[in-house]
């Protein structure tokens, strides 16, 4: 931690420019916060805002719009939706994130013949296939929030072609706001709303997956 | 300002006429912008009342802005208490010269750049270069640039000029492509291979901030490829390069700026990646820098406060006002000659110039002219999420420009309009005009008159005024 450059300096061109006298002492109480009103997505009309079960249909379907992939289970990932997901996508090699629901659905992908270990960068970059958990699912925009303090990792669900993440229903809130507002020291050192997976549209606008990131998202929600 | 850029080159005028020479680059900004508009409107299409979510953001940022010193304040220090550096650069140089002095200490070979405005205008690439850093661009379309050795056309999509058989002449003869592929989905697998190995080796990232958020210390970035999400989780050095103004000082105004940021900029509910970063890597965890810097740049922003022009300092960089703009629309971005086009680009470019020259905000001439390069139609106004009045701040521009234009120019329209404010003068010169109707051919010929007459058809002067007709008992 060090500080480089003339704090004091800086900030008084500021202070001066806007017609205020240098100095300002230690951080003076901020003005009485007007109220910020939130993003009111039309999905969410009429929708419990508290109750999973109605957040998850706009959550299913804001998740496919942004091009993920979306199984509802009822209680632990079902034997056969795994082999289908391993055969359709070629799954040879797996990581997972250090979260208990994306450890334990790695112990069924190696009884099912993958080969799993926990993250490495260098073997996730290898990877056919990442899991993760995730500590939020936001019905508005179909996205899950991946955090490097409970994944363990900032990449883990970055480097791998596929991502598989799990998400226990009673996890859904249903806005951004849910997530972002309110947050407060200490923080993860890497939070990630992912909606969708990765893409570019820098040819041509033509959407193309997987850029940089997976190139397919899925997410398997838990009942 | 980096020196390689055309603003002071050349005029307006010239690099308008190269852009409008060019066929391919007409066409893919037309269709590109044209796409992002239309996925804008059926984004908004998804909220109640955006228009009264322009107006709170306007509010919001507003009111960020009246406290910014105690706010970047606040930020300093709980980036610091986050364990993070945190750097004061009052112009670009001072901010290369950090990013240099950690690059030589680490001794650092490979960067990793995701794509950043704020080090566009310090000239950062070159900087690093001096210092023997091979620096690479990681975002597609700026990747696809450095390689051309073009600058970006458009703030959030920087190659939209190209189509994909020019990205593929481009990877041929400057990324070693040996086996030729047109589709996008090919060359897009080409550039993730290519790019992948140097995510993994480098020794550094740098990344902008699309805001820092002040009351825990957090920078956000938002991306699609997830090259910024690469950039701060594989190098063991991140430096995050802010301008001074892209902060806000609470998670709820953060909130409301972060929703409308990608509705506005690619019409998505939301980008892939939306990412809050605060500070290096967490204890026990397996990724992440070991060191987190933030650079907070000044480099003329704070000469915009307190100014006619002062809510520019509001501009949130989603790109909206460029892809509505008749004017952009057919020039593309390198026409403005500098980092920033489009209408957010012609009233904060001659803001940003009077650094460096030492003129007033938008006295400085070369940067000056883009404020012409407006049809003031207000589209720009319409289409900003923070309702920032750019055609106001256009004409304010323009209105510096004339009062510091030329001595001979000001005394031509002083004298015009004293002659058009006599019913007299006006009477005869209506005349002149009418008798030299026959001339007008000629115009053409006179020095820098085919320049006007090229594009313009002269209207046929009818052989009598109206006050003549009128006079004759005619009308």
């Amino acid at each position: 931690m060090s500080e480089h450059g003339d704090r004091a300096a800086f900030l008084d061109r500021i202070r001066s420019r806007q017609g205020r006298p240098p100095g300002g002492g230690p951080h003076p109480p901020p003005p009485a916060p007007d109220v910020v009103p939130e993003l009111a997505y039309r999905t969410l009309d009429g929708v419990d805002h508290d109750d999973p079960f109605a957040l998850l249909p706009v959550f299913v379907a804001a998740a496919r719009a942004a091009e993920a992939t979306v199984d509802v289970v009822d209680d632990e990932v079902p034997a056969e939706l795994l082999l289908r997901f391993v055969g359709d996508h070629d799954v040879r090699t797996a990581v997972t994130s250090r979260e208990p629901e994306a450890v334990a659905l790695g112990g069924a992908l190696a009884a099912a013949g993958v080969s799993v270990a926990p993250y490495d960068r260098e073997v996730a970059a290898a990877a056919d296939l990442a899991i993760t958990s995730a500590t939020h699912g936001i019905a508005a925009t179909g996205s899950v929030v991946v955090d490097s303090a409970s994944a363990g990792s900032r990449a883990v669900s970055l480097l791998a072609k596929l991502h598989l993440c799990v998400l226990p229903m009673t996890r859904l809130v249903a806005s951004h706001a849910d997530v972002l507002r309110g947050q407060q020291r200490p923080m993860p050192s890497g939070r990630v709303l992912i909606t969708g997976p990765s893409r570019t549209g820098d040819i041509e606008q033509r959407l193309t997956l997987g850029a940089h990131g997976p190139v397919a998202l899925h997410i398997v929600v838990v009942r | 300002m980096s020196n390689e850029w055309p603003l002071r080159s050349s005029t307006l005028r010239e690099r308008s006429a190269t852009a409008v020479g060019d066929p391919v680059l007409r066409a893919n900004v037309g269709a590109a912008t044209d796409r992002f508009r239309t996925k804008r409107t059926s984004a908004l299409a998804r909220l109640h009342d955006p228009d009264a979510l322009r107006s709170a953001a306007r509010g919001v940022r507003g009111d960020i802005l009246a406290d910014w010193a105690a706010t970047l304040e606040l930020l300093a220090d709980n980036v610091q208490a986050n364990g993070g550096h945190v750097c004061w650069a009052p112009t670009g140089a001072d901010a290369n010269d950090y990013i240099a002095s950690v690059a030589q200490r680490i001794g650092a070979r490979t960067v990793v750049k995701s794509k950043s405005m704020a080090t566009e205008e310090t000239g950062l690439n070159e900087a690093l270069a001096a210092v023997g850093c091979d620096t690479v661009e990681t975002d597609l379309g700026e990747w696809i640039i450095q390689l051309a050795e073009e600058h970006p056309s458009h703030i959030i999509a920087p190659a939209m000029h190209k189509n994909r058989d020019q990205v593929a002449d481009t990877f041929e003869a400057k990324a070693g492509m040996t086996e030729r592929v047109t589709e996008p989905t090919e060359l897009v697998a080409f550039a993730r291979r290519e790019l992948r190995r140097r995510f993994l080796e480098a020794d550094l990232g740098i990344t902008g901030a699309n805001l820092g958020v002040a009351e825990t210390g957090s920078i956000v970035l938002v991306t699609n490829e997830g090259n910024a999400r690469m950039v701060t989780s594989m190098p063991r050095v991140h430096i995050a390069v802010m301008g001074a103004e892209r902060i806000a000082r609470t998670w709820d105004q953060a909130d409301l700026v972060l929703g409308l940021l990608a509705k506005f900029g690619t019409g998505q509910t939301l980008s892939s990646y939306t990412t809050v970063l605060s500070g290096p890597r967490g204890e026990d965890e397996a990724d992440g820098p070991d060191e987190f810097h933030l650079v907070i740049l000044d480099n003329g922003r704070s000469d915009i406060a307190g100014t006619e022009f002062a809510e520019m300092l509001n501009c949130i960089r989603c790109g909206s006002c460029l892809n509505v703009c008749p004017v952009y629309h057919q020039t593309g971005g390198h026409a403005y000659g500098w980092v920033y086009p489009g209408p957010m680009g012609a009233v904060l470019t001659p803001l940003l110039a009077s650094q460096q020259t030492g003129h007033g905000p938008g006295e400085d001439h070369h940067a000056g002219e883009l404020a012409n390069a407006s049809t003031l139609c207000g589209a720009c106004m319409e289409a900003c999420p923070v309702e920032i009045p750019l055609q106001d701040l256009l004409l304010g521009l323009r209105r510096r420009n004339a009062e510091h234009a030329g001595l001979a120019e000001r005394s031509m329209w002083r004298a015009w309009a004293a002659a058009w404010s006599r019913p007299g003068a006006y009477g005869a010169s209506a005349t002149v005009a009418t008798k030299a109707r026959r001339l007008a051919p000629l115009l053409g010929r006179l020095p820098g008159g085919s320049r006007w007459t090229d594009g313009r058809d002269l209207p046929d002067l009818p052989a009598r005024t109206f006050r003549q007709r009128w006079d004759a008992g005619d009308v």
